[in-house]
């Protein structure tokens, strides 16, 4: 049962049919938009257009087909295809068993007068033929394999292991992956805990993702050539227990802290406002953050304490609208313009420039400061060094291989009718290395029978 | 006269050089010219001239490499497929031959190039990493051993069905199939190793740009089917002592799988590939939303 079951894991035929089940996710992944982020927002703008089709979709876990379970059980038996091939590939008895033997054409025949001396003649002819080849008795005892290229077969197990290796790597990512988004304003800090997270993060499935320390973002600057960011640069300071400390983190270039790297990924404007109403309550006084982008600033809405809602639009530079849309985050002279909706009322507006005050419906609106904010990806993966280890592995695992082809020499010992015996030497893949050595060791075979 | 205008005028060149270069490869190998043969061969030499000044003067009027635009993948990466495959041809005159595969690919990719934009922009900041640049270069290096390797298999297919064998042909000039073989083999090896050094440098570039090294995006997933593909092959050689056409076709079938990896997922919406608007706003400094 057992030799079957490894049979079976072990099957070039197993990891045909895995190869085409992934192949077959890769077409659903194409047709099918997937609700895994970047691509979110299609997705939520597919479903929304297609709703029954998207519930059957959801049913059946095409709408996240790579992490559906069904894919994770064939990762799951890919990496069993995988360490099966190793196990079996290691195998001294499976390496020793020697194949039908081919026909005389094409192979070389050495005749001898019994069978013992040919056994003399093929040990002696084998201990001069070469040290580089390694010979092995065959399973059946009857002929001998000559294995040449170890350092290609060491080669292929490293590269098998890595590719283990980067399946278990896979595993400990999945395990200790810790993943949100945390958007912070300029001067703003936040504790790190769960609650500062908008939406709620990916956390470990073993230990805290958090510890007791905080987060701030202290400056973001950005450059840009042709309308386009060139660069941007921002200095995060992290507050712990062991003290305080002030990192870069730039795009390509995540700030580290405590095992999390923080890495920059999207933003807007964030406008500071006090909003009050005739009595003198205070309906809003905090920052606004916002995300729509609109020619030359930015566009978001708040709610206030009394249920109207207030639009907010900026400008990064009142003075030059070209400037202002093509360098948005630049904020140089920056305007907010406040529009106050009550049901369905006609909306009023205002435009301020930051510290004015402006009466809008019945609202005194005071601006503050025009600054900009920045979601962070915040990420945590213990899967990483395996991972990389895993990649280091399969490279030069390929190199040995590739670089160090495994070969192998048969000599093959029978007797024949006439009580005689001959050896049949032949090589394996009739590559040139293994025809010299059969040549090489038929010659020495040759010599044998005239001594 | 601008930089952009001389390399314009040097990239049309190539295009009609390999185009020549093509139609001479296509007669010598159905007419069984080698007088063809050659012509074609002067051609690529030709059209290669044109093709490395056209990336020269796109550097220099730049001032960086070419790999940020898709345009300039497509020229970097051709130009990568028609030295090997002249590497190839110096190193063998005999296997000139392959170069009906390799040139119809060279001048279908350089097709679509020429209809995607080519204006020079800055470099935006996900695009300035090390490891962006071992990736592109290893991306190039593995598209150009796949594309040798396809077209040396498309010879060995020809070639075996050739029967009886035609003396004195351009094709029959070409080595015996066990040695197009051999040759297909080697290439597949050479372009399997620089695939994986590529995936490699592409997942650790995306774990510092996306914060993951492996989302399962249209790109990623196919390089990996490919580069399984490819494994499929070198298996089959190694372990199972596969020999002859049926190789052959693997060779040439995951070249689809290259294709799709390059060039078809660009088409999606939904790849953390699409870098087309890179860089234009904050939004979109990290990835596409």
């Amino acid at each position: 049962m057992a030799p079957r079951i490894m049979r079976f894991l072990a099957s070039v035929r197993l990891a045909a049919v895995l190869m085409g089940i992934l192949l077959a996710a890769c077409v659903i992944s194409f047709v099918v938009p997937q609700s895994n982020k970047p691509q979110l927002t299609l997705y939520e703008t597919w479903s929304a257009n297609n709703p029954e089709l998207a519930a059957v979709i959801n049913a059946v876990g095409f709408d996240d087909v790579f992490s559906s379970p069904l894919m994770m059980a064939i990762y799951a038996l890919l990496a069993a295809n995988l360490t099966a091939c190793t196990l079996r590939r290691l195998s001294r008895r499976r390496r020793r068993r020697v194949s039908v033997p081919p026909a005389p054409e094409h192979a070389t025949d050495v005749g001898f007068g019994d069978a013992a001396h040919a056994d003399r003649a093929l040990r002696s002819a084998l201990s001069r033929v070469s040290r580089a080849w390694k010979p092995t008795r065959s399973e059946g005892g009857d002929g001998v394999v000559l294995d040449g290229g170890w350092l290609g077969f060491i080669g292929s197990m490293i590269l098998h292991a890595g590719l283990i290796l980067l399946l278990v790597g896979g595993l400990v990512s999945a395990l200790t992956r810790f993943g949100g988004e945390l958007a912070l304003t300029v001067g703003q800090s936040l504790p790190d805990v769960a609650e500062s997270y908008p939406a709620p993060p990916r956390e470990p499935l073993f230990g805290s993702g958090y510890s007791d320390g905080s987060v701030g973002l202290e400056s973001l600057q950005f450059d840009y050539e042709d309308g386009l960011i060139t660069s941007a640069e921002g200095v995060l300071s992290f507050q712990s227990a062991e003290g305080f400390e002030l990192k870069k983190v730039r795009i390509n270039e995540p700030a580290r802290w405590n095992g999390k790297s923080y890495l920059l990924f999207s933003g807007g404007h964030a406008v500071a406002l006090r909003v009050a109403d005739k009595n003198g309550s205070v309906l809003l006084d905090g920052i606004v953050r916002l995300g729509d982008r609109t020619d030359g600033g930015y566009a978001d809405t708040a709610k206030l304490a009394d249920g109207s809602v207030l639009g907010v639009r900026t400008a990064a530079d009142a003075s030059d609208p070209r400037k202002s849309d093509e360098e948005v985050m630049i904020i140089r002279d920056p305007q907010v313009t406040v529009t106050v909706t009550r049901g369905s009322q006609p909306a009023t507006s205002a435009t301020l420039t930051p510290g004015a005050r402006a009466e809008v419906d019945g609202l005194t609106v005071e601006a503050g400061r025009v600054t900009l904010w920045t979601t962070f990806l915040v990420r945590e993966d213990g899967g990483i060094p395996v991972t990389y280890l895993a990649f280091a592995l399969v490279i030069i695992g390929m190199t040995l291989r590739l670089a160090f082809p495994n070969r192998s020499v048969v000599a093959w010992a029978h007797g024949t009718e006439d009580g005689g015996a001959t050896v049949r030497v032949w090589s394996r893949r009739n590559l040139p290395a293994e025809e010299t050595v059969a040549e090489r060791l038929v010659a020495h075979l040759q010599e044998e029978v005239r001594t | 006269m601008s930089y952009q205008s001389i390399e314009t005028a040097l990239f049309w060149l190539a295009v009609v050089s390999y185009a020549v270069a093509t139609l001479f490869a296509v007669g010598g190998l159905t007419f069984g010219s080698t007088k063809a043969g050659r012509y074609s061969w002067a051609a690529t030499l030709a059209g290669f001239g044109f093709h490395t000044a056209s990336i020269a003067t796109r550097w220099i009027g730049s001032g960086r490499l070419p790999y940020v635009q898709d345009y300039e993948n497509i020229v970097a990466g051709t130009w990568f497929v028609v030295l090997a495959f002249i590497v190839v041809g110096f190193w063998r005159a005999a296997l000139r031959v392959a170069g009906t595969g390799v040139l119809a690919f060279t001048l279908l990719s350089l097709g679509i190039a020429a209809t995607l934009p080519s204006a020079v922009g800055p470099v935006t900041a996900p695009y300035k990493s090390i490891w962006l640049g071992v990736h592109v270069l290893f991306a190039w290096a593995t598209y150009a051993a796949y594309t040798i390797s396809s077209a040396l298999g498309l010879t060995e297919i020809l070639k075996s069905r050739q029967h009886p064998p035609k003396e004195g042909t351009w094709l029959d000039r070409a080595p015996d199939v066990e040695r197009l073989g051999e040759l297909t083999f080697r290439w597949v090896g050479y372009g399997f190793l620089v695939n994986g050094v590529m995936i490699a440098s592409g997942s650790i570039w995306a774990h510092d740009l996306w914060g993951a090294y492996w989302s399962w995006d249209p790109v990623e997933t196919w390089s990996l089917l490919t580069w399984l593909a490819y494994g499929l092959y070198l298996h089959g050689r190694i372990t199972l002592g596969w020999r002859g056409k049926r190789l052959a076709w693997i060779a040439i079938l995951a070249l689809i799988g290259v294709l799709m990896m390059f060039w078809g997922v660009q088409l999606l919406p939904s790849s953390y590939h699409l870098f087309k608007d890179l860089g234009s706003g904050m939004g979109q400094v990290g990835r596409p939303r």
